[in-house]
């Protein structure tokens, strides 16, 4: 490249802006600190180590099903099967972990099960949306139900506990530190690596304009199925940690996640229709979630108020963000 | 010399501590409800937060602290995290989960808070369960039905969540009951998800694909929905049908002369489960202990039945109050007392 | 022997011949042109070439052999490259990114390789050096850049290909001089290399610069291929006409002069916006006023920002004798404005509701109506639709269950029952049939008759010729010569609409 066009880059492009293009997820990163220190203010105790360990491994599953959202959705589809995909897998791994004994060997073989079931998950959801072209939102409706109904016949009722090893592991310590920390490493590792790929690029840009994609000869259909694989992947890692969280299975547990999901997805500053997403905001949106929860209940609001006043600050943080995000970029 | 100072007045303190603990016991109670689709719910806190106020006439100074709102499992997980965190002596939770919660109450009670669940059975061996026994609710209905159906006759069951632990119980209840009335034939059973239009819409299609049928077990909500099937297509009279506990379907009951029998699932067990909670966290040990249920750590309560014998009391219970109310009954301070030693 | 030769390919969506049949021999080392008028099927033969449309019938040879290209993919892979006139860039993503996004170059077979992909982006974007612009870098994404700045991405990226055959269909229309200059100074030295280049310009003076030969196609046909340093610009518009160029506006036509009602319907003056810049004009009373030209000179632009859906930067708008400036459509339907677009999915069609609520919201808005009586409503929606002579079974029946020219119909009966005085109409006629399309300008007339001030602007020159009383010819975003009487023929139209801007 060469020097007179990087001078022409600074100038053209304001500084605010040329940040948020490089670092989408910071109108999300700043609403997380706000209410970190929020949360501090009102109840000290909830910035403790503990505190935030505890915040960490109870949403690090809808941390891992919104990075799954975000997947599909870079490539302007969605995936409202992703909540169902996590209950299968938890019921399925647990069932496995129980029937081959609950041992080392087991949760590393159930394990590999169930990622393997994700991606299946996954690839049956590109089909049907990306192959077949059915309606995204129609169609991973109608999955969702297909494998609520797998899980059920898996696990007709909740209640088989994991062993203890798999739970003990997740909820404890490992050289002194938290498993979970381990588990954000990983996942970061991951998410480095996943966005240098060919892969990711190739998502966003059919999300960005899929005619288009199509005529520079990208394979669109195959991208799109493997953007649905990847969602199914991420999903069975946030069963994982939802096993481990709670210790057993339940065919019903995911349900209500899928939406949340899509909703930390838009308030990480992703894009709903594609072609622009963020998945470290992702993860700051599912933080925000857990966090208004925290903060609602911290500061002292009356029960019958709790889901007005969650639904409110989700709602205004949705809007500060989206319009900053709009304002600096425009 | 400053560490002296530093004993003494800690001294001072502790023994200030215990002064006031001697003149007013003040306990700190998390309510945790997971769900808010329903009045009983709501009904539900309210009597435990009165069953709360109540405690002072005894110099008891009990606190709660409420966190009610529709989270999924993990965001319940949430909530006793967020108690843990603000230093309560005990929670309460009606949970979303059997299971979920086994870790999160392993780490409660490490950190030396007393674990109660009402409502849905907990598998946790460090939580206690004090609520009404599900299979013994599907059960008492099922046996209200076969009694007066004199042990024969076609009957259909509408149930509610499939996979819902409260439901399969209830449903193992019924079905062990009607094992004992060989001439009580079970022609077809449907969910219909506690919804009561879900619950009218499926009895409707039940009476036209069974026109004979003498018999109803249907749960809750469900049943207003059922009935009103049943009124519309002029049955009234022929078909007998478990009932509910709200005021809108007693009032119904009453003037319609209905062939009901209403098993009641009160909203006062989380009272009831609060006044056992603070009789507890007081150091009182139960007479008998609670190991009752699959999980071993139930202690259930006297579940009440509302037949045309006791409908005119409950009647007078519900009157005055919205036509959502649900009749109820509670472990008074004193009944709870007396199952302690 | 030929580089790429096609054999009779033939395309219809539908009921409508795209392409009838389109006959292209390109050899190595030659730039070839293609000229054809609007909708003559040029887009579609070089999308047929790309893969991106499959052909009905026909065969295509590359290097002497036939082929099948089964799709965009499967063109790459055999050699072709293409510019796409309405582009195909992520703007989202970086020019770089865009550059290579066909083929991105990886290591572990799964890892983006930046530097590689670096590398052979500043290969295509030092071509220009120079003349890219302001805000232009390696790094900035596609959405930030300017209209001319997207279109050099766009040559860039099919450059990137190094396909032995090239097409670049419209590459310059953005494009300034200097980066035309650079354009052809890098096609020229492809045509060293023996590329085969397929060109697609409405510029005469950029077609004689570049070409070696060129094709022309007409109504779908390919017509005839001239060897461009042997003929003259006349010779290649009248061979685009076709044998009846020069006949003047042929039958049935407008009268030159009509009897017009007293007085101007709408004076346009020295109007300015986005895509259009500095036209006047006038329209009286009962006259029928052509906008004619390529398509996209500014003539849809110029009607939309009347009718306030767009913006005006400078100039002045009079209706009868009152300045008019609509803010909004809304504003300007209040004030006796009309507006019919062909594009009815977009502008005019309310999809899945029925033709009565189809037919009368004008009237809602003219009329400040806030509750109505079916049966009223029907009464005055009755008259209108049979004007029109639309065919329905029901008032109730969506409108979705009509041909494309009787949905048309009824959108332009919702402005006969509260009267406009100015009735903007752009390309009108796109997709409809042929007897719906003599019902319309049957109307048209009719209400020009009955003193309404029409403007029509019609990607067809024939519906121009035949029912315009003036013809104003757009180039560039302005008006470059007016047209009345016998002048109104097609071989001035085509003359005024190629020169060169």
């Amino acid at each position: 490249m060469t020097p007179t066009t990087t001078e022409t880059l600074s100038s053209h492009a304001g500084g605010l802006k040329l940040w948020l293009e490089r670092y989408p997820f910071l109108p999300a990163l700043i609403i997380v600190v706000a209410l970190l220190a929020l949360n501090g203010a009102f109840s000290p105790n909830s910035l403790g180590y503990r505190s935030l360990t505890g915040l960490l491994s109870t949403y690090m599953a809808l941390i891992m099903l919104a990075i799954a959202q975000t997947y599909v959705v870079s490539a302007g589809d969605i995936d409202l099967s992703a909540g169902a995909t996590l209950s299968l897998v938890n019921v399925a791994i647990v069932v496995l972990m129980e029937k081959w004994g609950g041992g080392a060997g087991a949760v590393v073989g159930a394990m590999l099960l169930g990622v393997l079931l994700g991606l299946v998950c996954g690839v049956i959801n590109g089909i049907v949306v990306a192959a077949l072209r059915l309606q995204a939102i129609v169609a991973t409706f109608a999955t969702s139900i297909f494998f609520t109904g797998v899980a059920l016949y898996v696990m007709p009722v909740a209640g088989t506990p994991a062993p203890a090893l798999f739970w003990r592991t997740y909820g404890g310590r490992l050289l002194g530190l938290p498993f979970v920390f381990y588990v954000l490493a990983a996942l970061a590792l991951l998410l480095f690596l996943l966005s240098r790929t060919r892969l990711v690029t190739q998502l966003l840009a059919v999300g960005d304009d899929q005619q288009a994609a199509y005529q520079t000869g990208l394979p669109v259909v195959l991208i799109r199925i493997k953007g649905y694989a990847l969602c199914g992947l991420f999903s069975a890692l946030a069963a994982f940690c939802l096993t481990g969280d709670t210790a057993s299975g339940d065919p019903l547990v995911g349900g209500k996640m899928t939406l949340y999901s899509v909703a930390a997805v838009v308030l990480g500053g992703s894009a709903l229709a594609g072609g622009w997403t963020t998945v470290v905001g992702s993860l700051l949106g599912a933080l925000t979630i857990g966090l208004v929860n925290s903060l609602v209940f911290f500061m002292g609001t009356p029960s019958e108020w709790q889901n007005f006043v969650q639904g409110l600050a989700i709602l205004f943080v949705l809007m500060a963000g989206v319009l900053a995000g709009r304002r600096a970029r425009a | 010399m400053k560490k002296l100072i530093a004993i003494a007045l800690g001294t001072v303190a502790s023994i200030a501590i215990s002064a006031s603990l001697a003149n007013a016991e003040t306990f700190k109670i998390g309510l945790s409800n997971g769900w808010v689709g329903s009045e009983w719910r709501t009904q539900m806190i309210d009597e435990a937060k009165a069953a709360a106020e109540k405690w002072k006439e005894k110099g008891v100074d009990v606190e709660v602290s409420v966190q009610s709102a529709n989270v999924d499992v993990p965001g319940q997980i949430a909530h006793v995290r967020n108690f843990i965190a603000e230093g309560v002596n005990a929670i309460i939770v009606n949970p979303n989960s059997p299971t979920a919660f086994d870790p999160i109450f392993a780490q409660a009670k490490e950190a030396g808070i007393l674990v109660i669940a009402t409502d849905a059975e907990v598998s946790s061996p460090d939580a206690t369960y004090v609520g009404i026994d599900q299979t013994a609710w599907g059960a008492a209905g099922a046996k209200w039905l076969a009694e007066t159906l004199g042990g024969k006759g076609k009957v259909v069951a509408i149930n509610g969540v499939a996979g819902h632990p409260a439901n399969e119980m209830r449903v193992a209840g019924y079905k062990q009951v009607f094992k004992d009335y060989p001439d009580i034939q079970v022609v077809n059973e449907v969910n219909a998800n506690w919804d009561q239009a879900q619950g009218q819409q499926a009895m409707q299609n039940i009476l036209a694909t069974y026109p004979d049928v003498n018999g109803v077990v249907v749960q809750d909500g469900m049943a207003a929905g059922a009935w009103k099937s049943i009124m519309d297509a002029g049955k009234t009279g022929q078909i007998a049908a478990t009932g509910e506990i709200r005021k809108d379907f007693i009032d119904l009951w009453s003037k319609d002369k209905l062939n009901s029998g209403a098993t009641v699932n009160p909203p006062g067990v989380m009272a009831s489960a609060l006044n056992v909670a603070v009789l507890m966290l007081q150091g009182k040990e139960l007479k008998e202990p609670a190991t009752a249920g699959q999980y071993k750590n139930a202690m259930y309560l006297p579940i009440p039945f509302i037949d045309s014998k006791n409908l005119a009391d409950a009647a007078k219970q519900v009157d005055g109050k919205p036509g959502y109310y649900s009749y109820t009954s509670a472990l008074s301070i004193e009944d709870a007392e007396a199952l302690f030693k | 022997m030929s580089k790429l030769k096609l054999n009779g390919v033939s395309k219809a969506y539908g009921a409508t011949l795209a392409l009838r049949r389109g006959d292209l021999e390109i050899a190595a080392g030659e730039v070839h042109v293609l000229m054809g008028s609007n909708g003559s099927g040029k887009s579609t033969l070089c999308k047929i070439i790309a893969g991106s449309v499959r052909p009905d019938g026909g065969e295509i040879l590359i290097d002497g052999q036939p082929v099948t290209i089964s799709g965009p993919q499967s063109a790459r892979a055999q050699g072709i490259g293409i510019f796409y006139q309405e582009l195909s860039l992520a703007g989202n993503r970086s020019v770089e990114e865009n550059i290579c996004l066909a083929m991105l170059p990886v290591k572990a077979r799964m890892f983006i390789d930046r530097a590689a992909l670096k590398a052979r982006a500043a290969r295509y974007i030092d071509l220009f050096t120079g003349v890219f612009g302001d805000g232009f870098a390696a790094e900035t994404l596609v959405g930030n850049l300017r209209a001319d700045q997207r279109q050099l991405v766009e040559i860039m990226k099919a450059l990137a290909s190094e396909a032995p055959i090239l097409i670049f269909d419209e590459p310059t229309s953005a494009l300034d001089r200097a980066q035309v200059d650079r354009f052809f100074d890098i096609l020229r030295r492809l045509k060293r290399d023996g590329r085969g280049i397929i060109f697609i310009s409405h510029r005469m003076d950029e077609i004689t610069a570049i070409g070696d030969r060129v094709t022309i196609i007409r109504d779908g046909e390919t017509i005839k291929t001239l060897n461009l340093n042997e003929t003259d610009p006349a010779a290649v518009i009248r061979l685009m006409v076709g044998g009846a160029g020069d006949m003047p506006a042929s039958r049935s036509s407008a009268p030159a002069v009509a009897s017009f009602a007293t007085g101007a319907a709408m004076t346009v003056d020295k109007l300015s916006g986005a895509g259009f810049r500095n036209v006047s004009f006038e329209v009286a009373k009962g006259e029928i006023l052509g906008l004619g030209g390529l398509h996209g000179q500014g003539q849809s632009a110029m009607l939309r920002a009347i009718f306030g859906a767009g913006a005006i930067t400078s100039g002045g708008i009079r209706i009868g004798g009152d300045h008019f400036d609509a803010r909004s459509p809304r504003d300007a339907i209040r004030r006796g404005c009309a507006y019919v677009s062909g594009d009815r999915g977009r502008d005019g069609v309310i999809v899945g509701r029925p033709i009565i609520e189809n037919v009368t919201p004008i009237h809602y808005l003219r009329d400040r109506l806030m509750i109505a009586h079916p049966r009223s409503l029907k009464e005055k929606a009755m008259p209108a639709l049979a004007a029109m002579h639309t065919k329905f079974a029901s008032l109730l029946h969506p409108i979705n269950s009509l041909s494309g020219g009787n949905q048309q119909k009824v959108i332009i009966a919702r402005w006969l029952i509260d009267r406009p005085d100015v009735l903007l109409l752009d390309d009108p006629t796109k997709g409809i049939d042929l007897s719906a399309k003599a019902d319309l300008f049957a109307l048209i007339r009719q209400l020009a008759a009955d003193g309404l001030g029409i403007l029509l602007y019609s990607s067809e020159d024939a519906e121009l010729l035949g029912n315009a009383n003036r013809i104003l010819v757009f180039n560039g975003g302005s008006v470059t010569r007016e047209l009345t009487g016998e002048d109104r023929t097609r071989y001035n139209l085509y003359q005024a609409a190629y020169e060169a801007a």
